[in-house]
């Protein structure tokens, strides 16, 4: 992004290694230049190839450090604020998590299965929330939220280095979903999942005592079980955007495929990057709030793969990608849609004689 | 000049979003791949065109500031670290293609253009170059070049990088003044020679590690990209059995018979010789004759054949990707140079006898064959700081012990040992090198402390 070498994997290890050895201090330059970096994983692919450094690790841990030095950028106050006041990344009163996007669904007290919705579903995208719940309805699966009592998920916390606010909102999440009795949290939020399936471990001194499912995976068993049956999608041309978090760092690459796959009159095209060399949307690492103008020249460089794949909608499966490709496109004016997976699939699925009754 | 005042004149150059003094920013240039210690600039500057380059370097001279030139930064031997501070470009910043020539199978490139974009782009047409870079595809083209490196693809038929490739250069002389070399010089006339009237300025630019001037645009030669390809892997026993068919393959000096030839063998097993071949030619038949001939060579030569699959896949790896390199640690490379055609056997005794003394094995000698020559180089692999002690001992005396025997040695950048060796073993031939460094940059801003010593 800057073109410098210190917004390269490798001239970061090299700051973190004159730090370390006392030949470099923090500054707020530092800083700022430490939030260019959108976690996208993509350094720690190529170097895993040769030799193992937690890149990602590194670099949280400097975030880490110019924060407890006071050096935190400015334009992330907001967000700490609103974690710290609201439990969330918004400074909105009107918080009710998967209570937002409800009103229509069936809700179970108590269920097996939780649906975690986070603060960009909540906030700014209920219709995933809504389409995966209907989704869930029509095949005849229980589930409960937890409405007001969910708090945001983490990963901004945990991105910024803020590690004992991390700590207060992951352990809070644990205990409400214990209480609920829940066995599986499913979330439609390529962060959230990361964060609950790979951070929140690391805090607890017990097993975590839930699976973590991406709403792609439980959607991919669906179908193969033949509990989600299609009819011909109003979509013609898809391509697919694999998020950060849930291909390169979760390594779900294939489920979303065979969903779109399993749709019938949907041709899926990729684009040129893709899997696990994928082009970043721009949404991750906290870099949008910092760097916005930066952040946006990635999600259009994403968007321009996208429209020299001919396709004519983009699917993702994460609400922030979302945010960035949607902003992309509308700037671009490319004329491409940028949706759910879940918009796809309630899209085309036909109505289940549960959802009849 | 105060350092205030060097950076607004840099500033009003570029931009002051291609300057950067900032200390967290200087140690993310720091250091290359050698075990150097790291050395600080006080700017590093991202130029964006030739002009912006000569207007650096003629302030740089009036103010006697040094000037260092740095690519991808993937030198193993201190190429361009800024051991006087100054000013160092990142040149990166100039990676264009600017011209891709197909009917007189040329390409003009700026010399921060990666070889991976520039066989990108030359494949999109059908075409490629003619040498790949051992440092693999990130390297820039100028960094190459300047260093005429070589490596995996083509250099044993064309050479390392300025044997056959290079047909000129545009170059920034430390006084600031632009020049262009080979025929490209002639006003509205193609580059497409290297040498044109009078000496071979081309060629005098080449491997200088960027003391005579700062190359801004390249131009190559290019070539056909062949519809076939074909590969050998053969085990050896002996030495000086892979030198016999080194001489064999490359005997018909112009129909050298292999694109590739790497022969390496492990400290751990070191009668055990595994040699990948990369087989030339463009047309299938041809190609077909090739390999039947150096089939023939090798098994003459007690070689035993093995699966192609181990070349190919090596091959294509090594150009394009890595995988699994760093597993056995870091690496250090020592004694690389290159030797003639029928010596290489000298030196894999040498080899033998100072890692046995020593009792080191993460190491292997490898070989890489061109045009009645040998590249070699032994690779050693560490990763905790205990191994590296050691380490150094072992590599020192294998770099001693092979230049007493006779390498030429690839890469000098600011190596103390090696300057000295050429200034005390090789006077008259490194005074002249010094005479032209002198007329060129009197005030020696342009990579002082590289290839030659600074009280010149």
């Amino acid at each position: 992004m800057t073109g410098f070498e210190s917004g390269t994997a490798r001239g970061r290890m090299l700051i973190a290694e004159a730090i370390l050895e006392g030949r470099l201090d923090y500054s707020r330059e530092l800083s700022d230049r430490l939030f260019t970096c959108f976690m996208c994983g993509a350094c720690e692919v190529q170097c895993e190839k040769a030799a193992k450094i937690g890149i990602s690790q590194i670099t949280k841990a400097m975030r880490r450090d110019t924060i407890n030095a006071g050096l935190q950028p400015e334009r992330l106050n907001q967000i700490t604020r609103a974690l710290s006041e609201n439990h969330q990344i918004y400074e909105n009163s009107q918080w009710k998590g998967a209570g937002s996007m409800s009103s229509n669904a069936k809700i179970n007290e108590k269920a097996d299965l939780l649906y975690f919705a986070g603060c960009v579903i909540s906030n700014r995208y209920p219709e995933i929330g809504r389409n995966t719940l209907r989704i869930l309805n029509s095949s005849n699966i229980d589930v409960t939220i937890l409405g007001k009592n969910e708090w945001c998920c983490g990963n901004p916390a945990l991105s910024m280095g803020k590690t004992s606010l991390a700590k207060e909102i992951i352990m809070h999440n644990v205990e409400t979903i214990k209480r609920k009795g829940a066995k599986i949290v499913l979330t439609s939020c390529a962060g959230c999942h990361r964060t609950m399936s790979k951070d929140y471990q690391k805090f607890l001194n017990e097993e975590l005592p839930f699976k973590v499912l991406h709403v792609t995976e439980l959607l991919d068993r669906l179908i193969q079980e033949e509990l989600i049956k299609f009819r011909n999608s109003n979509f013609k041309r898809v391509t697919y955007h694999d998020p950060c978090e849930l291909g390169r760092q979760c390594k779900i690459y294939e489920s979303p495929r065979r969903i779109i796959q399993s749709i019938p009159n949907l041709d899926l095209v990729e684009m040129v990057r893709n899997r696990d060399n994928a082009w970043c949307c721009g949404g991750g690492g906290n870099v949008a709030a910092v760097h916005p103008t930066k952040a946006l020249k990635v999600a259009e460089l994403r968007m321009r793969e996208a429209q020299e794949s001919g396709a004519e909608t983009l699917v993702t499966s994460c609400p922030s990608c979302i945010q960035m490709l949607e902003l992309a496109s509308k700037r671009m004016k490319t004329g491409i849609k940028v949706i759910d997976i879940s918009e796809l699939v309630s899209d085309a699925m036909e109505t289940s004689a549960h959802e009849r009754n | 000049m105060f350092k205030d005042e060097i950076y607004e004149n840099l500033v009003e150059v570029v931009g002051c979003e291609r300057v950067s003094r900032e200390n967290f920013e200087l140690h993310a240039y720091s250091r290359d791949l050698s075990p150097s210690s790291p050395e600080l600039s006080s700017f590093v500057v991202r130029p964006g065109k030739t002009e912006e380059i000569a207007e650096i370097v003629r302030t740089a001279n009036r103010q006697k500031i040094p000037i260092y030139v740095r690519g991808c930064g993937c030198s193993h031997w201190s190429a361009w670290l800024p051991r006087k501070g100054g000013i160092l470009f990142d040149m990166t910043s100039m990676d264009r293609i600017i011209e891709i020539d197909e009917k007189n199978l040329i390409a003009i490139v700026e010399a921060g253009c990666t070889w991976f974009r520039l066989l990108e782009e030359l494949r999109k047409k059908g075409l490629t170059y003619l040498s790949s870079e051992i440092g693999g595809p990130a390297m820039t083209v100028g960094g190459s070049v300047m260093k005429a490196g070589g490596g995996p693809y083509g250099t044993c038929k064309f050479g390392s990088h300025g044997q056959m490739d290079i047909l000129g250069f545009e170059i920034v002389l430390p006084t600031g003044m632009i020049v262009k070399t080979g025929s490209w010089f002639m006003p509205g006339v193609i580059p497409f020679r290297r040498q044109a009237v009078g000496p071979d300025l081309t060629g005098v630019l080449i491997g200088s590690e960027g003391i005579f001037g700062v190359a801004s645009k390249i131009v190559l030669r290019i070539r056909p990209l062949p519809n076939h390809e074909e590969f050998l892997y053969f085990n050896f026993e002996d030495w000086s059995d892979i030198a016999n068919v080194g001489d064999a393959v490359t005997r018909f000096v112009g129909d050298e018979l292999a694109y590739g030839f790497r022969a390496n063998a492990s400290a751990v097993e070191p009668g055990k010789i595994a040699v990948r071949i990369f087989v030339f030619g463009y047309e299938k038949q041809i190609i077909e004759f090739r390999k039947k001939k150096i089939r023939s060579i090798c098994m003459k030569n007690n070689g035993t054949e093995g699966d192609s699959s181990n070349s190919s896949g090596f091959f294509a790896k090594v150009v394009t990707g890595l995988d699994g390199i760093f597993a056995q640690g870091v690496w250090h490379f020592s004694g690389c140079g290159t030797i003639p055609i029928g010596e290489i056997i000298k030196y894999t005794e040498a080899w033998r006898e100072i890692i046995g003394k020593h009792k080191y094995e993460k190491n292997t000698f490898g070989a890489w064959l061109f045009p009645r020559g040998w590249t070699i180089s032994v690779l050693f692999s560490y990763s905790e700081p205990e191994e590296r002690a050691k380490l150094m001992n072992v590599s020192e005396d294998i770099d001693t012990k092979f230049l007493e025997i006779g390498l030429v040695p690839s890469g000098v950048g600011s190596s103390k040992h090696l300057q000295l060796y050429l200034r005390e073993k090789c006077e008259s031939y490194y005074e002249l090198i010094r005479k032209l460094k002198r007329c060129l940059d009197p005030n020696n801003i342009l990579q002082p402390g590289i290839l030659v010593d600074q009280d010149f």
